[in-house]
């Protein structure tokens, strides 16, 4: 049904400025009536009650307008039903046209008595140089003008004659005549166009809703996901068994398996720790999908899912730096703008704030602002905030979830620190994927981040010496090595 | 028979005009075929691939001439080249373009005149552009080819083509018929006679990458004779025409390529193939590492995880064997003489072929075939005996010169009505 719309925006905008449409333009509106009319009568058939956004006016008058009779197939042209003045100048034109080509005829007939062949496209002749007489005699005719000659041939053309010149510059008046009344015929469409320009917009606008509800239809219908249960007053935000449909597909496709996401957002804020690779973003970004997915009045891909409505979403992500801002300074603004809006009811999901300053600092800041976001006094936004600082929740009394982690019985780290190359890192990755469990358990406030991060990189194939230096500083049995001195 | 007689005789109902070079006379010839066959009751439909619109030729500064669209014919142009033109239309479709000349228009001659024509300008769009004029109740298509825009006269496009070409084309007259006789080669490539093989090379080009097929190959305890097509990472052999080739080993019996195929590609082919002929190189039941440095990836799978992530065997294909189809695949599979094997270079039609005849001769001397899934088909030459309005050759002379060179084609110019083409038993 919408298949065939085309876009008309461009058209619209013009017949609003005042300008005259061309054909081309007039033929997008008039498919605008005729998409309209068609979804207008499929919705009216469906017996329902629409939603005012889905309500499309109705057109018939301008469509009526733009296509006087009644055709199978949409098309347009500026015919004489249009104009009676326009009628009869064509009339005219064509009548000339016809005597012009009598006249002409007869010339041509006069010319294949003598020459024996008849004037070819564009009232031209070519005689080969050979037939020496044929030429002459062409020369000698009064009907025939020399045009050209080459190697081989020479040129004749049919000439008007004085009568038929005088039709040719009637029917030059008559054509600039015919031109000026379907201007006209246009300016007129144009101006109706420009009076309804109200009714058309609308119509575009439901145009767009439904084309909008049919693609949610259809993603639904992909995905095997689930219908939100909405509350009205504030409840926790439970997901059971969600997932982020790219995410998914992406590990699907190198073989992998996705562990779907369980959590549920009890208090205002709540705190995620994990492991590197632990898939912390993920949930942020996967809880986030799935509100902003159910606001839209889509299916969620998850088993379960409950919560209330928010006003907005907003994810600070990990910032990549931009020109005369460092990532600190890019997230401060962000949540600056974020908290413009906190006695909404909105819904923070912030990745690692202040990783990208001293741990002292990021840390007292990071706490800060969740204690801050926490109180009913300041905000009526929810937060998810995932940390490796040890310590967040418990500073704040949030709500703590963790990553359950690697599972790191039967590893061979010698395998991945001795081998190199691509291959070991691909080996490195693949391990990590088959042995993190990405599952969140809720944890006390004060249970300890994990320190997985010496075997991740281990796992990722950083130079063992520095890995076994790292260890031995957490240990605190680190002895520096001699300073390399550099040459001036 | 003139060049209509010839077109209607061919059945085809769809033609691209493709010039060989600039000013060529390709819209001489276009003009001749809609005056002729609306004359004779055909209706028309007429479209341009891609830009062709200049009034006025961008490199020489000439007045280009402007096609005639006769009354009733379905035609595609700018809606840039409406205004002011003495052509009228019936719109029936509006297409966004992008492009300086504004959206492009579909409609129903109303008023006939000389004008400009446009078309789409992907190939895919040009193809459905000429099935909807079939299905308005065009009798006959005629696509416009612009310069060296060989992808109008792609049998995916078009069911046949003309091609047009003149003295001007070329610094003198070898080179020209050079180009010419490439093309009409090209476009008489053969087809794959094996039908299960013609099927695994659509599957390749269907997938947009360069696949070789391979008789139980992949190395991983397929029977021996078990067709599978193996897919590179490639979408193009462009800049990896070595890597490719090297992929092509004793049980390689075609590699298929679904973009252009060009010089290069052919030379390392060919280095390849005679490496092969010449036992220089092993087969593929190689330890892992002989291949190092690959980068079609079989150097992965000597790898601890034996997963290959770039190289990927189309099993399902396996089914197809053992049918009547396979026959191919069958002989090869049975024959024990290597210097008997047949090496099959596939492409997707005639215009992926980038390169002149003579290039391939090396590739056909060394034992590989060309072939392609879409057969093309030329219903005749035209020749413009002028160049900037100066006759170069005698018409009658050039005609016979070009006829002799690409026999079975006939051969017209349709300004003197000379033609020439040998009668076939």
């Amino acid at each position: 049904m919408l298949e065939g719309l085309k876009d008309p925006v461009e058209a619209l905008d013009r017949a609003k400025e005042g300008a005259v449409l061309s054909s081309a333009e007039l033929f997008l509106i008039g498919n605008l009536t005729w998409s309209a009319r068609q979804a207008r009568e499929a919705l009216m058939e469906t017996g329902l009650q629409w939603p005012a956004c889905f309500e499309i006016p109705d057109l018939k008058s301008v469509e009526k307008e733009i296509f006087p009779g009644a055709t199978s197939q949409l098309s347009f042209y500026v015919h004489d039903s249009y104009s009676p003045e326009l009628a009869r100048i064509r009339q005219e034109r064509k009548r000339k046209e016809r005597d012009w080509r009598t006249i002409m005829a007869e010339e041509a007939s006069r010319v294949e008595k003598i020459l024996g062949r008849r004037p070819g496209l564009h009232e031209e002749i070519a005689i080969r140089l050979t037939q020496k007489d044929l030429i002459e005699k062409a020369r000698l005719m009064p009907e025939l003008g020399e045009t050209r000659e080459t190697l081989t041939h020479v040129h004749f053309r049919l000439k008007a004659t004085q009568e038929a010149v005088k039709l040719e510059r009637e029917i030059a008046r008559l054509r600039q005549k015919e031109a000026q009344a379907e201007e006209k015929v246009r300016a007129t469409l144009s101006r109706k166009i420009a009076e309804s320009t109200g009714d058309l917009e609308k119509a575009l606008d439901a145009l767009g809703e439904i084309d909008f509800l049919l693609a949610r239809a259809a993603v639904c219908m992909d995905w095997p996901g689930v219908v939100p249960e909405i509350a009205d007053g504030p409840v926790p935000l439970r997901l059971e068994g969600a997932w982020h449909p790219l995410v998914r597909e992406e590990v699907e496709s190198r073989g992998g398996r996705f562990q779907p996401v369980s959590i549920t957002l009890t208090s205002p804020v709540t705190v995620i720790t994990g492991p590197n690779m632990g898939g912390k973003t993920v949930t942020l970004a996967t809880v986030g999908l799935s509100v902003a997915l159910a606001q839209w009045g889509m299916l969620v891909p998850a088993k379960e899912m409950s919560f209330s409505l928010c006003d907005f979403v907003y994810f600070s992500s990990q910032p990549e730096e931009k020109p005369g801002l460092s990532s600190f300074a890019v997230e401060i603004v962000g949540v600056k703008a974020a908290l413009a809006r906190r006695k909404e009811r909105g819904l923070l999901l912030l990745d690692e704030m202040g990783s990208g300053t001293n741990p002292a600092q990021g840390l007292a800041l990071y706490a800060a602002l969740l204690t801050y976001l926490a109180s009913p006094e300041n905000s009526a936004c929810r937060v998810l905030a995932t940390t490796h600082y040890g310590g967040l929740s418990a500073l704040t009394g949030a709500d703590h979830w963790q990553v359950r982690g690697l599972v790191s019985e039967g590893l061979d780290l010698a395998f991945f620190t001795e081998a190199n190359g691509k291959e070991a890192l691909e080996e490195g990755m693949k391990w990590l994927y088959d042995h993190m469990d990405y599952r969140l358990t809720r944890v006390s406030p004060d249970a300890s981040v994990p320190h997985d991060a010496l075997l991740v990189s281990r796992l990722l194939g950083l130079d063992r010496e520095i890995v076994e230096a790292a260890e031995a500083i957490i240990a605190g049995r680190f002895r520096r090595l001699p300073i390399r001195e550099e040459k001036p | 028979m003139d060049l209509a007689d010839v077109v209607l005789e061919s059945g085809a109902r769809s033609i691209a005009i493709v010039g060989t070079a600039k000013n060529v006379g390709k819209t001489v010839t276009l003009n001749y075929l809609v005056g002729e066959l609306s004359s004779r009751g055909y209706t028309l439909g007429l479209l341009s691939s891609g830009r062709d619109g200049e009034r006025v030729d961008v490199l020489t500064g000439e007045p280009k001439p402007q096609v005639y669209l006769p009354r009733g014919s379905w035609v595609a142009t700018a809606e840039a080249f409406l205004e002011g033109a003495s052509i009228s239309l019936e719109v029936v479709d509006v297409w966004e373009r992008p492009g300086v000349f504004g959206r492009l228009v579909l409609g129903r001659v109303v008023e006939p005149g000389l004008a400009e024509l446009m078309g789409p300008r992907s190939a895919r769009q040009l193809s459905s552009a000429v099935k909807k004029f079939l299905a308005y109740g065009a009798d006959i298509v005629l696509v416009d080819g612009a310069l060296d825009r060989k992808a109008a006269a792609s049998p995916l496009v078009t069911e046949a083509c003309i091609l047009a070409t003149g003295a001007s084309s070329a610094d003198d007259l070898n080179s020209m018929v050079e180009t010419l006789e490439s093309l009409v080669w090209a476009w008489s490539l053969p087809e794959l006679e094996d039908a299960l093989v013609a099927k695994l090379g659509a599957r390749a080009v269907e997938k947009e990458r360069v696949a070789l097929l391979k008789l139980g190959g992949s190395g991983r305890g397929d029977a021996p004779g078990r067709p599978v097509l193996v897919f590179t990472e490639y979408p193009t052999a462009l800049n990896y025409e070595e890597d490719i080739a090297q992929e092509i080993d004793e049980s390689t019996l075609a590699l298929v390529v679904p973009g252009s195929v060009d010089r290069v590609l052919l030379q390392e082919v060919t280095a390849s193939l005679a490496q092969l002929r010449a036992g220089a190189r092993g087969g593929i039941h190689r330890g892992p590492g002989a291949t190092a440095g690959s980068r079609c990836g079989r150097s992965h799978e000597g790898t601890k995880s034996g997963r290959n992530p770039l190289l990927e065997v189309d099993r399902a294909l396996a089914i197809l064997d053992g049918t009547r189809e396979g026959r191919l695949v069958a002989d090869r599979a049975g024959s024990s003489s290597p210097e008997r094997l047949p090496f099959y270079l596939v492409m997707r039609d005639p215009s992926c072929a980038m390169f002149r005849r003579e290039q391939a001769v090396p590739l056909e001397r060394t034992g590989g075939q060309l072939r392609v899934l879409e057969r093309g088909r030329v219903l005749a030459v035209t020749i413009n005996p002028c160049s900037s309005g100066e006759m170069v050759y005698e018409p009658r002379k050039l005609v016979r010169y070009i006829g002799e060179k690409v026999k079975p084609v006939p051969v017209f110019d349709v300004v003197s009505g000379e033609s020439f083409w040998e009668e076939v038993a």
